[in-house]
């Protein structure tokens, strides 16, 4: 029986060891990734660049060419971030206008909706801020646009809503799609889970939003049904929140958190 | 053969002109040429409503230009059941 019991603990320790060498391994193969990806990068926005400079003020393709600019500097702080992880910790988070954000993201992702998507925006002028890094924000932000715009091939709604909830900021991004049925509901937020086509969807979009949201002491909300559409809520601390919790430890973030829909 | 500004302003004032005629609460917010067409961005209060890559022949065409503003319209009103419920 001991002896049973000391197999078990060396075969847990053995199990651990591998993990996290596994760990290792694929902490350096991100690095060796992001760091190609970076490059590659590099080279859009200089060709970009140079597209930018040789195109008029009023030529219809600049807006085309700044927008690949911004998502190249968006690419590349991610970069950055993957290249950080497995060296220094994330940077310290900072005051971060949603609004502003939502406004960034959209400008970017606009001429990929389409003739047949209606972009709706409903930005509360007095939004609270929140405490976050804002490049994980706008890829917060950025994989849920992308998501309802999938949700819609033949067109549709995006709204994207933002709004100061009790003591959080709500960030909310629905679709008039296709809405999920119960099994990719419960799979949602699993990493490499996709029910997009081979070669669309990585299945770590919604896997990365969880992550950046939690992190941020957030929380998500799913509200979908199938044929109904999918509208994602999240709700971030807010800044005066943040900077009290320590003397209000005890206060919810929302007043009734998840009472719409499934909480993650 | 007018140039890109001188088309957006006439483009403004047409729809500036439908909405006069339709009495509609939502305003023009922006509108810009790109690549793909038109983007056209109505406003009403906190409010966008944004449609993009719109053919410029909706706006030479006033039965387009109205569908395409009874569209914005029903998002309009659809927004404000919303609110007001």
């Amino acid at each position: 029986m001991t002896e049973g019991r000391a197999v078990s603990a060396r075969d847990q320790s053995a199990r651990l060891e591998q993990a996290l060498a596994d760990n290792a391994t694929l902490r350096r193969h991100a690095s060796s990734v992001a760091h190609d990806f970076n490059n590659l990068l590099a080279v859009i926005t200089g060709y970009t660049e140079m597209m930018l400079k040789r195109l008029r003020a009023d030529d219809p393709l600049r807006r085309n060419a700044e927008a690949i600019k911004r998502a190249t500097e968006w690419g590349s702080a991610l970069a950055q971030q993957i290249l950080s992880g497995s060296r220094r910790p994330a940077p310290a988070p900072v005051p971060v206008d949603l609004n502003q954000l939502v406004g960034n993201v959209t400008r970017v992702l606009q001429p990929l909706l389409g003739d047949a998507i209606e972009l709706v925006t409903r930005l509360s002028p007095s939004l609270a801020r929140v405490s976050a890094n804002p490049h994980q924000i706008g890829q917060v932000i950025m994989n849920l646009v992308v998501n309802a715009r999938d949700a819609m091939p033949n067109g549709g709604r995006l709204t994207i809503e933002t709004g100061n909830v009790g003591q959080a900021v709500m960030l909310a991004v629905g679709d008039t799609g296709c809405g999920m049925d119960d099994e990719t509901r419960a799979r949602l937020f699993e990493p490499y889970f996709t029910t997009k086509e081979p070669g669309r969807g990585s299945g770590l979009g919604l896997a990365t939003v969880y992550d950046i949201v939690t992190q941020c002491g957030g929380q998500i909300s799913v509200i979908s049904d199938a044929g109904a559409g999918t509208t994602f809520k999240i709700y971030l601390p807010r800044m005066a929140a943040t900077a009290t919790a320590a003397h209000t430890s005890t206060r919810p973030l929302l007043p009734t958190a998840g009472a719409d829909g499934k909480t993650a | 053969m007018s140039s890109g500004a001188s088309r957006d302003n006439d483009i403004r004032q047409k729809i500036e002109t439908a909405l006069a005629r339709r009495k509609e609460a939502f305003a023009l917010g922006h509108l810009a040429w790109t690549a793909d067409g038109y983007t056209v961005k109505f406003r009403q209060g906190i409010v966008d409503i944004v449609r993009t890559a719109v053919d410029d022949g909706v706006f030479k065409d006033d039965a387009r230009l109205d569908t395409m503003l009874d569209a914005f319209a029903a998002t309009s009103g659809s927004l404000a059941v919303c609110r007001s419920r």
